[in-house]
């Protein structure tokens, strides 16, 4: 019994030894995750900050304790501000702003915890953004000229303002965003009515440019329809006006052989034509024609 | 866990037994346990049945075993599998380490020394803006709320729109950004829609805008994620629909159809210039033909007129060799009475002074109808 006494002892002392190792190493080894700042406190005073995650080592409680902070980017979001613009404007913002923990220490100080932290944000952000909305007026918000449009100034002078305030808790702001731009709910139905008189506007302004445009182009297609029938008109005239010129020189080349003769056929030509059925012809009995009716006259 | 063939130096021993030297054991260490001697004694029965029930196992070889068997499962727990589509992130001691691991069987050191996450990173997710998608879960705190947005020139208009989204980098996705992943997108698309709709036209957006729209919100919503560095790329944003408040809609309506009824009025009026013009230029072309034919009709005529006196001529000329010009003129004359008096009223007054009192033979001749053939 003796001999498998001690043969068994040191094998049992060297686990009770493990074991006993593992639980001091419990007492002074800590894990810092990713996500997380450890910051090494001794009775109370931060010592150190731990920014990189893996195992560390520290003295046991209570001599040092570890307290841990998030290192992630926060998202906090706020309801509806209204506030007024330089014309007197007032409209109405949802903005939701994201941060993070850069110093640990201060902000263990300052804030404590991410509760703190955002109604300090809060506080920071709504007087900032009220601050640079009243220097502005409503058309700098929203235009559709991109020269005359604040919005990204007004809000990047605003952050510029709370990253500053926001550094005395350690803290860093990422950005701020504005979620909802609108008008207070109160303003919305003169801002419908508005909208409506301005459609009825541009419906008219349709409607009239519609018949003014139709007039146009039938004023037009008259206007053309008379050039066409007055260009017509002059073409058949210089056609016509060629007609009688030829005609003419016609005439005039078959009658200057002998004029006289064609006066007398033009003359008898002419009786044939002007004298019929109607007409009295009254002649005194010393004419040519009838010289035989009164014979001895001649 | 038995072992029937005996090394020599073992003696047979059972479990019972090797506890009850440990007891002894811890006895003689321990000062303050106190075992009262007779307890082995009174269980003895027991105890015998079961040293005969486990007298063929080894104790000592049965504990090494067993603390192996336990270590093994122990060292087994590392093993896990990442299906298609994922990608699994080890953290050592809570250091995540560089890279993500690709699907398939994999090991890992066991809990507590390695953990792992896993994150579907093909799937296309999606995130619902201004409406809730039917099919949709959301968390406790993020149901959509309906959207208003101002345009550049004063208007409210209300949008609904779809994003979808993947996970483009595990690691940044698990550890960069505390809260809800689909509430981060929802809400940078969001403020990207204030920012777009600041600077546009409200009958842009309704009308031709509204891809440019798409494709600037989606780009000013990326560059907002990977602000904070979130791991998360945008793949797609859709406006299911943008659309006046109900309050103003008919207004909106009657501008559609008033320029409905301004092309209306223009395509009549383009109309009746398209039938007034081809009936003008076909009277056009009728009174140039009519000329045509008017001058078509004067040279032939002259040309008849010219033929018929060119023949009287020579045959007047023949004539007139034969008998005088006179005489052939004088035929020529009494041939057209011929033809001429037949239908006349003739009078025949013997006038001494060539003058006649048309009244005295008829009160009708008052005017310019009567013709005097007079020498």
């Amino acid at each position: 019994m003796t001999k498998e006494k001690h043969a068994v002892k040191p094998k049992l002392f060297l686990a009770i030894g493990a074991v006993l190792v593992l639980l001091l190493l419990t007492l002074v080894v800590y894990q810092v995750d990713t996500t997380e700042f450890a910051i090494v406190t001794q009775f109370g005073n931060p010592v150190r900050v731990v920014e990189n995650p893996g195992l560390q080592v520290k003295l046991p409680d209570p001599i040092q304790s570890v307290q841990r902070l998030d290192k992630r980017v926060q998202v906090y979001q706020t309801t509806s501000i209204e506030l007024l613009t330089l014309d007197k404007k007032s409209v109405s913002l949802d903005y939701y702003g994201t941060w993070k923990i850069t110093d640990p220490v201060t902000f263990l100080k300052t804030v404590k915890d991410k509760v703190g932290a955002e109604s300090r944000l809060l506080d920071v952000f709504s007087s900032s953004l009220g601050v640079q909305l009243g220097k502005y007026n409503l058309d700098q918000l929203v235009n559709t000229d991109q020269e005359q449009l604040q919005l990204d100034t007004i809000l990047n002078d605003a952050t510029g303002y709370a990253k500053e305030r926001a550094a005395e808790y350690g803290i860093e702001v990422v950005d701020a965003q504005i979620r909802v731009l609108n008008f207070p709910d109160a303003n919305k139905q003169s801002v419908y009515d508005r909208m409506s008189a301005e459609r009825e506007q541009m419906a008219q302004k349709y409607r009239s440019e519609g018949s003014e445009e139709a007039a146009k182009i039938r004023a037009d297609a008259e206007k053309e329809q008379q050039v066409i029938l007055a260009e017509a008109y002059a073409q058949a005239q210089q056609i016509k006006g060629e007609g009688d010129a030829e005609a003419i020189r016609i005439y005039g080349e078959a009658f200057q052989k002998d004029p006289a003769f064609y006066e007398f056929i033009r003359t008898l030509e002419t009786y044939e034509k002007t004298i019929d059925g109607n007409t009295t012809l009254i002649l005194p009995s010393t004419a040519e024609i009838l010289k035989y009716l009164s014979g001895s006259q001649n | 866990m038995s072992d029937p063939t005996k090394k020599p130096g073992d003696e047979k021993k059972n479990i019972l037994g090797v506890l009850k030297d440990k007891t002894a054991q811890l006895k003689g260490k321990l000062p303050g346990v106190h075992r009262p001697k007779n307890l082995s004694d009174k269980k003895n029965s027991v105890s015998n049945d079961l040293k005969n029930a486990f007298r063929h196992i080894n104790p000592k070889k049965a504990v090494w075993s067993l603390i192996g068997a336990v270590f093994a499962i122990y060292l087994l727990t590392g093993l896990y599998v990442v299906n298609p589509g994922e990608q699994a992130v080890i953290r050592r001691f809570g250091a995540p380490q560089a890279q993500a691991v690709s699907e398939g069987l994999h090991y890992r050191l066991p809990y507590p020394i390695d953990t792992v996450e896993k994150v579907n990173v093909s799937e296309v997710r999606r995130a619902d803006i201004g409406m809730t998608l039917p099919d949709h879960l959301h968390q406790p705190d993020d149901a959509p709320q309906a959207i208003q947005l101002l345009t550049g020139d004063e208007n409210i208009i209300t949008s609904q729109a779809i994003v979808h989204y993947k996970v483009s980098d595990a690691t940044k996705f698990l550890y960069n950004v505390n809260g809800n992943s689909e509430q981060l997108v929802r809400y940078s698309v969001e403020s990207a829609l204030v920012q777009a709709m600041a600077s546009t036209p409200v009958d842009d957006i309704l009308s031709t805008e509204k891809v440019a729209a798409q494709n600037s919100v989606m780009a000013l919503a990326q560059e907002a994620l990977d602000r904070y560095d979130a791991g998360i790329q945008l793949t797609a944003f859709n406006i299911q629909e943008i659309v006046p408040p109900d309050a103003v809609s008919s207004a909106f309506l009657d501008v559609t159809a008033a320029k409905e009824d301004k092309e209306t009025a223009i395509n009549e009026a383009n109309g009746y210039a398209n039938s007034l013009l081809p009936q003008a230029r076909a009277n056009a072309n009728k009174t140039v033909s009519d000329a045509e034919a008017y001058k078509a009709e004067q040279v032939s005529r002259a040309t008849g007129d010219t033929d018929k006196f060119l023949s009287m001529l020579a045959e007047y000329q023949k004539n007139s060799n034969i008998y005088t010009a006179d005489t052939t003129k004088y035929r020529l004359l009494l041939e057209t009475l011929e033809k001429i008096l037949p239908n006349v009223k003739m009078y025949i007054v013997d006038s001494a002074n060539d003058s006649v009192n048309v009244k005295l033979i008829d009160e009708s001749l008052s005017g310019n109808s009567s013709i005097g053939i007079g020498n």
